[in-house]
């Protein structure tokens, strides 16, 4: 409930035109990131990086984080949930397993350092812009990996976060797929005990390149997880990603594909599976800025008990961006009186000659195969947890890596029983 | 044996069957004839537990046991089986999965060892050879994209691996041209036996030439109004439901 004792004073808004203009002020809270203490250890080390860092700091301490006033963050309180947390530089090295030779090798130092500053060069493409300040300031060394152009990296990356440490977590990984070539990463988060990560991903696929991005997130119910990736893709490049993920306390994925030459795909699966008293917000913006792109998001999100599930998709669709192909649907099955899901489907186009198209679903489980199913002798129980699988099938099947598949299957089906004996 | 006393059910505060009141051997084929909206399909509902019916009034005894009381899967594990006159599409769930964890359940409940998945694949191959289903339909979503005839034949199918001791037929001629007519009429005879009830519900005499009915009863506004032998099918394709209609109004 609002205490008008403690609110901030509030500055009355503005009317230009038709528009009512509300002060900046109100959209971010200082005051969370009021005592947040500078990394000093960071800011003294040569990488070259201290600059940013403290710029970033500085950034970030001055205006606070987003709130709901936010339009971006209407759904998602973090001001609220982070309060309490110790912003403290992370300690710990990398968890990567997969062909290392790529790992750090082969990249132009200039070219990291241009990505490392796109976001506080504040280039309007990179929202959200305070996450992305914070992780600049706290991260410990980015993780570069960089395919060489014409490479084909069969056996895939494997970013595992479980073993983090601390109680605030900045990760930065920066992968690049050159020209030509093609590579697959998977991460996973699996109850690992930081109360607040707060990771940052860049990716450039080049001309004709293709990357594969699994990201698996099953974290402890007390996390507070925002994470912030932005992509940019090369003519006939395809990136392909598949998030799964069970919420926490807090969930922001915040996803930004940048399609910037022609022809080239972008497709994005995510299935979120929520219980209790989880949240997950899932944030896309494709932004088609070439023509003849297509891009494709399906996202399936099953709710419980009194869990929160949001989805913000955006296609925009440059004025260049003529025959742009862009498809958008979003089906939320609610099991529980007490959930939530809102869906914000929004499409922005410019250019005349487009074919897009989005739906949005919520709804229940359907009376009629349930009842088909338990006229055939499955329990009640048994057949709702069929069509419950069912109904995320579609988007786990965009899944090739058939040993993926089936690590996602398994954390379905650990989901299911949970809730069956709950 | 299967006692219907006095059924009344709404659907949505409407009443449709009005004080129906039937007894089925085992061992026999009973027939269902009635005209449109007469209550047919809702019966079929009822004796399978489908609980948007309300029975209001009367009882259903299935071999002396209370079937009301029942959920639908505990009637499906004690021998019930409808043939849907729509069988349902379900995306996303393949048909041997499906299959599989429907003849374990059932198994279950009757105190039966479960299959493994070797076991029922070859139970099913088998199944399916004799009705005519394609091999590649196990491995497809349920019903999803299926024909009208595949459709039913895949009713039949799960009728001939679950074994009921009754099962009821909704229409399971309607869309079927006739060679698919004979294929599923052909899967019924196969399972006909001594202790196992049919109910076949029909519009039409059309498909009781190819299933042989032992007895026929005529359902008209929500009671049956006749009982005879196949003979008296032949005379409603000849005469129509009118004179049926009118005794009951």
């Amino acid at each position: 409930m609002n205490n008008p004792k403690t609110e901030p004073p509030t500055e009355p808004p503005t009317k230009v035109g038709n528009i009512m203009t509300f002060p900046q002020k109100t959209r971010y809270a200082p005051d969370t990131v009021a005592s947040l203490q500078a990394p000093a250890q960071f800011f003294d080390v040569s990488d070259g990086l201290a600059v940013l860092r403290q710029e970033a700091f500085e950034r970030v301490k001055a205006q606070g984080l987003p709130t709901p006033k936010l339009e971006r963050w209407k759904y998602t309180p973090l001001a609220r949930a982070v309060k309490n947390i110790e912003i403290v530089p992370e300690l710990g090295g990398d968890h990567i397993k997969g062909p290392m030779q790529y790992v750090g090798q082969d990249h132009n130092e200039d070219d990291i350092h241009a990505l490392l500053s796109a976001p506080a060069m504040g280039a309007e493409k990179y929202k959200d812009m305070a996450l992305w300040d914070l992780n600049t300031a706290y991260m410990t060394a980015p993780m570069v990996i960089s395919i060489p152009e014409g490479e084909s990296v069969d056996e895939p990356f494997v970013i595992d976060y479980q073993s983090l440490k601390s109680s605030f977590s900045c990760k930065r990984v920066i992968f690049i797929v050159k020209k030509n070539a093609s590579a697959t990463l998977i991460e996973t988060y699996k109850g690992a005990p930081s109360q607040w990560y707060n990771h940052a991903i860049q990716i450039v696929v080049e001309d004709g390149a293709r990357f594969d991005h699994i990201c698996i997130t099953d974290n402890d119910k007390d996390a507070v997880f925002t994470r912030n990736v932005h992509v940019e893709q090369g003519e006939k490049s395809f990136y392909n990603v598949f998030y799964f993920n069970t919420g926490a306390k807090l969930s922001r994925m915040q996803i930004q594909a940048d399609v910037n030459g022609s022809h080239a795909r972008c497709d994005l699966s995510i299935v979120n599976m929520l219980n209790g008293g989880r949240h997950s917000d899932s944030t896309v913006e494709v932004c088609h800025n070439a023509p003849d792109g297509q891009s494709n998001q399906l996202v399936r999100t099953v709710l419980d008990d009194h869990a929160q599930g949001i989805f913000q998709g955006k296609v925009y669709v440059d004025r260049v961006a003529q025959r742009t192909d862009g498809y958008q649907l979003a089906n939320s099955l609610v099991l529980a009186e007490g959930a939530e899901m809102d869906t914000k489907p929004e499409l922005e186009i410019y250019a005349d000659d487009v074919k897009c198209s989005h739906g949005s679903t919520i709804g229940q489980i359907d009376e009629e195969p349930l009842f088909y199913l338990r006229s055939r002798g499955l329990s009640e129980e048994q057949a709702r947890t069929m069509l419950i699988e069912a109904f995320i099938t579609e988007a786990v099947d965009t899944v090739e890596n058939e040993d993926v598949r089936t690590q996602i299957l398994e954390t379905v089906q650990n989901w299911l029983k949970s809730k069956a004996e709950a | 044996m299967i006692e219907i006393d006095n059924l009344h059910v709404e659907i949505d505060g409407k009443e449709i069957l009005k004080g129906l009141t039937l007894t089925l051997e085992p061992g026999k084929v009973h027939a269902i004839m009635g005209p449109n909206g007469s209550g047919k399909s809702t019966l079929a509902y009822v004796l399978a537990g489908n609980d948007r019916y309300e029975v209001t009034k009367g009882t259903i005894k299935f071999n002396g046991e209370d079937l009301l009381e029942m959920e639908a899967d505990e009637r499906a594990a004690a021998g019930v089986f409808l043939a849907f006159q729509y069988p349902v599409e379900i995306p996303g769930v393949q048909m041997s999965n499906f299959l599989k964890t429907a003849v374990n359940a059932v198994r279950k409940n009757r105190g039966e060892e479960e299959l493994d998945a070797l076991a029922f694949l070859k139970l099913a191959k088998q199944k399916m050879k004799a009705l005519g289903v394609k091999d590649d339909m196990i491995k497809r979503p349920v019903n999803v994209g299926a024909s009208g005839g595949e459709k039913k034949r895949n009713e039949v199918l799960q009728m001939a691996m679950l074994e009921p001791k009754f099962a009821v037929l909704d229409e399971t001629d309607s869309g079927l041209d006739i060679d698919a007519l004979k294929i599923v009429a052909e899967g019924v005879n196969q399972l006909r036996e001594a202790e196992r009830t049919f109910l076949v519900i029909t519009h039409y005499q059309r498909l009781l030439d190819y299933i042989k009915p032992d007895v026929v009863h005529v359902l008209a506004d929500g009671k049956i109004v006749e009982t005879g032998g196949p003979e008296l099918a032949h005379h409603l394709e000849e005469k129509g439901y009118a004179g049926f209609l009118e005794d009951a109004a």
